[in-house]
């Protein structure tokens, strides 16, 4: 009983913490939005590595502009394109 | 008092982290920001609590609260300081609670690294595994084994803990094996959110790599100091016996190795994406597995010390994650398949492929060993086990095909690689190798995958320096600088290729001390009299006799040997039966560790009228398996460290 006594007095304590924001918005009425996504430092590394790779004749032209277009990222929407141009594309075979 | 705050918190901190899988998945599916950032402040307030709740159950080992059942059972009175803080995770409620205190720590510290990325769009569904397996491991540890379980009435002193973790490797080998395991669920939480919100692009395989890094140094580093622990105080004269448990650990070291490389595809090629999901599915449900293993006692092994009845809840939390991590993944299957674009064979692609169906293979048959006991009485009726000289002769395929491999994957390039190139950047390296087997095989080794192995070691080192060198000259040649000047620039900034190399020169250093300890070592078993002599290659040890010593808490019986070398004074070794009250007596062994090779010895056993019977070993090339995972280690830690950011040149100020 003491346990359960004390329990709620603790995870009242951190839930008031951790639903403010909650609280706050209904007051305000503030939803959604991401921040913008800064650039990756990593995306550099690699870019550098194939340079290198290049210059010590351990890459291709091609192989280089192939792994660049990988670097565009790909979103949800791009993704629902895609396989609905597949869609089309069954269809127009099966007539 | 300390067991019912310590409990309070622990059933605050599984209320918070359901609210907090509640809040995420809402946030994730709503894009709610006023619902992620309470997931968040759940996280953090989970954190906060278990931290509180380590720091009262540590309170209470160091002041003796023998109130507390855990207390008592796994420290004493007089136990060392440094012994007494490792209590935490010497029995399982402790070890639940400082596994799950780690991956609210990983998910503080996930939350804090997206933040600082500014792209927090899969942060609300990566939060969401998180929270979940947080809240798994809180349902355990404060309501089926609670480490603040007290007990009435409480004893003068507590039972001490199991002489066989009284050892500085046993106080870091569960840590960093925890870190390690724990670690394997960020990957998998943002794999997770990556197929939950259809964002199947490199995103979240850039987000993972360093976490992925991170969690695979941390269990190499446990592994490691897991096998150091069975050399030093198991007294078999081995460091890895395939034990179950030990297998448990390897598994998902495997597996991570596996995806370490095979991301890598992915970020270069566009392919392996249904292969990497699964990967990571697999190596985070091995690491479940691992503790399912070790804690549910279904198979006998040396960690016996950690069973308990938890078993079926790690297979139920085991069988849902995977069913819904691979529904998932099958739900995605058709924005993930990506055709195999084959232009040769020759390529690094295609040997990171091979690579990872070695390794996948190797963990298969790694799997089956250690899960035969089991199958086997469920179909047979009885266990059958399969013993350690099976698992060597069946990894041994798999350790030379990855030897080979590493030595010809740096000469390889992406997409395609010309003959000639190829053969010209393995000249070296080969031929230097078929120089060393060659007088291997003059000097007396006559086991042929010893020397393929020796050879195919050999080559992988230099492999890996010549191609450092190769990428270094390069760079000095376009930054028209010194081949040392374009190296160290290079060790700074292309850390994970170079951290990749010293890993790779690290792990052929280990083939050469595992294939030399495993193939060429020998023993010898002899009761013998005080004056009487034992030989063993060089060596001759000459018994001197037994004497007891008594501690504050423990009793030995110590043999002493003094040993001569080619009939030169090589010192004085000694091996010891240590007994504790409580506990049945342990072994501690003596070691004389050289460049290229061990003299081991064990007390087996003595008689009453002063004889003693000795186990001496003769371990071949030991040392250089603990310089290699050295090594591994420490190319590991290059790999992960952040780049080092380019001197940017300041242009002075124009003067009006």
């Amino acid at each position: 009983m003491e346990t359960w006594i004390l329990t709620i007095f603790i995870a009242g304590f951190a839930f008031a913490y951790v639903l403010s924001p909650l609280l706050k918005a209904r007051g305000t009425g503030r939803r959604g939005g991401s921040p913008t996504p800064s650039p990756d430092p990593f995306g550099v590394i690699l870019q550098e590595e194939v340079e290198l790779e290049l210059a010590a004749g351990k890459l291709d032209q091609e192989e280089a502009q192939q792994l660049e277009q990988l670097q565009v990222p790909e979103t949800a929407e791009t993704d629902e394109i895609e396989l609905e141009i597949r869609a089309r594309r069954r269809n127009l075979k099966r007539r | 008092m300390t067991s019912l705050v310590g409990s309070s918190l622990l059933f605050s901190a599984l209320l918070l982290a359901v609210w907090g899988a509640v809040a995420s998945w809402t946030a994730a599916r709503r894009s709610s920001s006023p619902h992620a950032l309470s997931a968040e402040r759940a996280a953090l307030a989970v954190f906060l609590l278990l931290t509180l709740s380590c720091v009262l159950l540590v309170r209470a080992f160091l002041v003796h609260d023998f109130s507390i059942r855990y207390v008592a059972e796994y420290s004493s009175r007089n136990l060392p300081l440094f012994y007494l803080i490792s209590s935490l995770w010497a029995g399982q409620a402790g070890s639940l609670l400082f596994w799950v205190w780690l991956l609210s720590l990983y998910t503080v510290a996930v939350i804090r690294s997206e933040r600082r990325s500014g792209d927090r769009q899969l942060l609300p569904a990566t939060l969401l595994s998180l929270h979940l397996t947080t809240a798994f491991f809180l349902v355990l540890t404060s309501i089926a084994t609670n480490p603040f379980e007290p007990l009435s009435p409480a004893p003068s002193d507590g039972r001490g803990l199991n002489p066989l973790l009284r050892n500085p490797m046993m106080v870091l080998h569960p840590p960093s094996l925890y870190v390690g395991f724990v670690g394997f669920a960020v990957p998998f939480a943002y794999a997770m959110a990556a197929l939950g919100t259809n964002r199947l692009d490199i995103a979240w395989i850039r987000k993972i790599r360093r976490w992925t890094l991170f969690a695979w140094l941390f269990l190499t580093l446990g592994n490691l100091l897991g096998a150091e622990w069975a050399y030093v105080e198991l007294g078999w004269g081995g460091y890895w016996g395939w034990d179950p448990v030990e297998n448990a650990s390897l598994l998902p070291w495997i597996t991570g190795t596996a995806f370490l490389h095979s991301v890598i595809v992915q970020e270069r090629k566009g392919l392996l994406r249904v292969w990497n999901f699964s990967l990571i599915i697999v190596t985070f449900a091995l690491t479940v597995l691992g503790t399912f293993i070790t804690r549910s006692g279904i198979i006998s092994s040396v960690h016996a010390f950690g069973r308990s009845s938890l078993g079926p809840l790690f297979l139920v939390f085991l069988i849902i994650t995977l069913a819904v991590s691979f529904a998932m993944l099958f739900r995605r299957l058709p924005s993930l398949r990506r055709t195999l674009e084959l232009r040769t064979l020759l390529s690094e692609e295609w040997a990171i492929l091979l690579t990872n169906i070695a390794l996948s293979g190797w963990a298969l048959v790694v799997l089956w060993g250690t899960l035969f006991p089991s199958v086997s009485e469920a179909l047979l009726g009885r266990s059958l086990t399969l013993g350690a000289p099976w698992f060597s002769a069946m990894s041994r395929p798999f350790g030379i095909a990855l030897l080979f491999l590493l030595a010809i994957c740096r000469a390889l390039n992406w997409g395609r690689t010309d003959w000639r190139a190829f053969a010209r950047r393995m000249a070296l390296p080969l031929a230097v190798a078929l120089g060393v087997a060659a007088v291997a095989l003059a000097g007396g080794v006559k086991h042929g995958a010893a020397l393929l192995a020796y050879a195919l070691a050999v080559a992988v080192l230099l492999a890996m320096i010549v191609d450092a060198l190769r990428i270094a000259k390069a760079k000095a040649k376009t930054s028209q600088v010194s081949l040392a000047s374009a190296l160290w620039n290079l060790i700074g900034r292309q850390r994970r290729l170079y951290g990749s190399y010293i890993v790779h020169i690290g792990v052929a250093v280990m083939f050469i001390g595992i294939v030399g300890s495993s193939t060429f070592s020998r023993s010898v078993t002899r009761t013998v009299s005080p004056g009487e002599t034992i030989d063993i290659g060089k060596y001759a040890l000459r018994f001197e006799g037994l004497k007891t010593e008594s501690h504050s808490d423990r009793t030995s019986v110590v043999a002493r040997v003094s040993v001569t070398n080619s009939g030169k004074a090589f010192g004085e070794m000694t091996s010891r039966k240590d007994f504790y009250p409580n506990y049945e007596p342990v072994t501690e062994v003596g070691i004389r560790s050289r460049i290229h090779e061990d003299l081991y010895l064990v007390l087996a056993g003595y008689e009453r009228d002063g004889r003693a019977t000795l186990q001496v070993f003769l371990n071949p090339l030991t040392l250089w398996l603990w310089v290699g995972g050295a090594l591994a280690a420490v190319g590991g830690i290059v790999a992960w460290l952040p780049p080092r950011r380019e001197k940017t040149q300041r242009t002075p100020p124009k003067k009006r």
